[in-house]
């Protein structure tokens, strides 16, 4: 058993790891400086299948259902630069979703793109990577302002996707 | 005045109840270890009740599996009944009632492809002829456009289990009413009401016949 734990190696750390846009951000935004000004945890939805219960005798036995209940919207939040560069990139983003102003919504296929979460280990090489596929914006907010704040401002993303896949 | 039962006593009663509980134990174990039939795991195979050259049937004979592959979304299904003759407090069968229709609701696409190929399903029973006195125009052959359809629940592996249901002459009756609503989220379902002339499951003697 000794052998078997020196073998697996030290611990993953849970801040060695790094966010990606291998295809950028629908709108022809920037996902390396919404990447570089991500400073806030990131929850990964746990991937979850139904379940449902039946009864025997009063005894209750449950099993797992064939209906997929993972929960599909991630939360990112990224600091806002003075430009508001990034904050209008995901503007932007969402427009093409869904537009307030005039009601209209492009085709899925230019919407969407995918994330990368990567897990580095102490030598920056990738050991693990989540790709979230076909990820949407769904709604964003900017966090309030306050007189005496010292904390910068950020835009609040919730995205939903389609897949998670570890690798 | 309370009664004092003995641990001693108490413990003998448990390990009886435990005796004759093995018997439900043995059930929920038995229970727990069967993969129940979902629901949502079903395929269905629609496919021309006759062969036809006729290029209207075609078409829709080349969609039939697509459509319902990726836009049914449910079917309600009924099956054979007996009627009973009450003679003093004895029934007798009287005779078998066939169910009337299937409903089958499909999610409809940007593209109307659910719309179009029930439309084209429809004109194979009729069609709008603007020079016709009637407008409406029935096709001669009232058969060719029936339908054949397998609907087979699914095994967790990816197996059918063993339990289709075969429905025989489906015909299109009506689309049900459809919901348009400004403040809904939801995707469009558009059902298709269908005259059924037979649904029985599928045993291998049925399936030979």
């Amino acid at each position: 058993m000794s052998t078997d734990l020196i073998r697996l190696s030290d611990d993953m750390l849970n801040s060695q790891y790094q966010i990606l846009f291998p295809n950028g951000i629908p709108g022809g935004g920037s996902g390396d400086n919404i990447a570089l000004r991500m400073d806030q945890p990131i929850q990964i939805p746990r991937e979850s299948v139904g379940e449902y219960d039946i009864y025997y005798k009063g005894m209750k036995i449950t099993k797992t259902s064939m209906l997929e209940d993972t929960d599909k919207h991630i939360t990112i939040q990224v600091r806002i630069d003075q430009q508001w560069a990034v904050f209008e990139d995901i503007k932007n983003w969402k427009r093409l979703v869904h537009d307030p102003i005039n009601g209209t919504r492009l085709p899925f296929a230019s919407i969407n793109c995918p994330i990368l979460f990567q897990a580095l280990d102490g030598s920056q090489a990738v050991k693990q990577t989540c790709t979230l596929s076909q990820c949407v914006i769904k709604e964003f907010e900017v966090t309030s302002f306050e007189p005496n704040g010292t904390d910068p401002s950020r835009v609040e993303m919730n995205i939903i996707y389609q897949t998670s896949d570890w690798a | 005045m309370s009664i004092n039962i003995s641990n001693d006593a108490i413990k003998a009663l448990k390990t009886t109840a435990d005796a004759l509980g093995i018997l439900n134990e043995g059930g929920r174990i038995a229970l727990s270890l069967q993969d129940l039939q979902q629901k949502n795991n079903f395929e269905v195979v629609l496919y021309p009740g006759a062969i036809s050259l006729d290029p209207m049937q075609l078409g829709t004979a080349v969609l039939d599996s697509a459509i319902t592959k990726l836009y049914l979304q449910s079917i309600d299904i009924n099956f054979n009944s007996l009627e009973f003759d009450n003679a003093d407090t004895v029934k007798y069968v009287k005779s078998i009632v066939r169910p009337e229709t299937i409903t089958l609701h499909f999610i409809e696409t940007e593209l109307s492809l659910v719309r179009n190929y029930l439309q084209m399903w429809k004109n194979e029973v009729y069609y709008a002829d603007p020079l016709s006195i009637s407008y409406y125009v029935f096709r001669d052959n009232q058969e060719a456009c029936k339908k054949n359809a397998i609907v087979t629940p699914m095994m967790g592996i990816g197996l059918p289990s063993l339990g289709a249901i075969k429905l025989e002459g489906l015909k299109p009756k009506e689309i049900e009413a459809i919901s348009l609503d400004q403040g809904s989220s939801d995707p469009m379902i558009i059902s298709q009401v269908c005259f059924v002339d037979k649904v029985d499951w599928m045993t291998p003697t049925n399936f030979l016949v």
